[in-house]
């Protein structure tokens, strides 16, 4: 996921990934893949708060933030390569 | 000098009652944006309230607010199905300048007000579905963030928004005169090439990135253009190099048919016309740092 926040601002965008992360676990349906997300632009300070929080009660792995939008593309190709991105 | 937007630009938003129109409006206050009021029929005399004691009367037409204010920039936050007649009404009043920032304009109503626009010959359109132009530090009409970049010598046109802001980001040191964007539609008023031709015009803009996408061939066009009639040094990005065929990327615009608008085939047309081409958006913005310090 790369964002530069413009209009919808970094903590928006943390908080859905958030939400949807939480809705689809109660559908049954939980997000397996590893995310990689750079966010950038207005609020982002507060976005990285957000999900840097949420990552750490998670499983180790399952998001990723990186700071540029090339080390995303990097880090995206890296698991889908390695077989990492299989998930549980 | 910039381009089309200085900071004497007088401004009125039509829709500015609305919701997006109520909030990106204290959004171009707060940036430095000379609002001098709002437009929407059958509110006319109401008053809207922003911080920084700028409260904004409404009018009723375009034409009222234009004759009490001197308004020359018009930013249209109307809905789609009114967005044809708020254009409409805007170029009847004279207004120099129409910025649509709403998506989902009916590509034949954009057909009809781009064509009615060019008609009269007194209004230049910017958009549909486009983020809008800030000349930083002066003014801003739309809703690109003001506060990521700089004043500088970089012209930018872009037809996507989030592009804009990742370059002007990337590029904040160095500054930028203007930055346009054109939008992602079929049809636009717009283009690369008016840009182009603006940015080679204004003193103090020493280099354009131009940035385009698949689909169309504004870029090719920009290419033979610029081959043509630009001096300034130009580097360009294109979006969408693993593009599959047939699909729309996001804009309705962005989409390879057959084998037109692929992004290498852009690529290649802007190559030859003496532009640098990025490959990313870093790779990009490295190429115009050296490109600026060659000045």
């Amino acid at each position: 996921m790369n964002v530069f926040g413009g209009i919808t601002a970094c903590d928006a965008v943390a908080n859905g990934i958030l939400q949807a992360y939480q809705l689809l676990e109660q559908a049954g349906t939980p997000v397996k893949l590893p995310i990689v997300v750079r966010l950038d632009g207005n609020n982002a300070e507060l976005g990285h708060q957000i999900l840097d929080d949420f990552a750490a009660t998670l499983r180790e792995g399952s998001i990723q933030r990186v700071e540029t939008m090339d080390d995303a593309a990097r880090r995206a190709a890296e698991l889908a390569a390695t077989g990492q991105g299989q998930g549980a | 000098m910039a381009i089309w937007l200085t900071q004497d630009s007088k401004v009125l938003v039509q829709g500015m009652t609305g919701s997006e129109g109520r909030k990106h409006t204290q959004r171009m206050l707060t940036s430095g944006t000379k609002i001098v009021g709002g437009v929407t029929p059958g509110k006319g005399g109401q008053t809207v309230e922003f911080e920084g004691d700028a409260n904004q009367p409404v009018f009723d037409s375009v034409a009222e607010a234009v004759e009490k204010t001197g308004a020359d920039v018009s930013v249209i936050f109307v809905p789609a199905r009114g967005t044809k007649a708020a254009v409409v009404e805007a170029v009847d009043a004279g207004v120099p300048l129409v910025v649509v920032i709403t998506e989902g304009v009916p590509v034949h109503d954009t057909a009809a007000f781009f064509q009615y626009a060019q008609d009269k010959g007194s209004t230049r359109i910017i958009g549909p579905n486009c983020p809008g132009i800030i000349t930083p530090g002066r003014s801003n009409v739309g809703i690109i963030p003001a506060n990521i970049t700089q004043q500088g010598p970089i012209g930018l046109v872009s037809k996507s928004g989030t592009l804009t802001y990742q370059l002007m980001y990337e590029l904040r040191d160095l500054g930028f005169s203007t930055n346009v964007g054109i939008g992602g539609d079929p049809i636009i008023g717009t283009t690369h090439i008016d840009c182009l031709a603006a940015y080679q015009e204004d003193p103090e803009t020493k280099a354009v990135v131009l940035v385009g996408e698949i689909g169309g061939d504004a870029e090719e066009r920009a290419a033979a253009f610029i081959q043509e009639n630009v001096t300034k040094p130009v580097v360009a990005y294109v979006a969408g190099f693993t593009a599959p065929e047939g699909k729309t990327m996001g804009h309705a615009g962005a989409i390879v048919s057959g084998s037109s608008g692929t992004a290498a085939a852009k690529k290649e047309a802007l190559e030859a016309a003496g532009v640098r081409v990025g490959r990313t958006p870093s790779e990009t913005a490295r190429l115009m740092r050296e490109v600026v310090a060659s000045l």
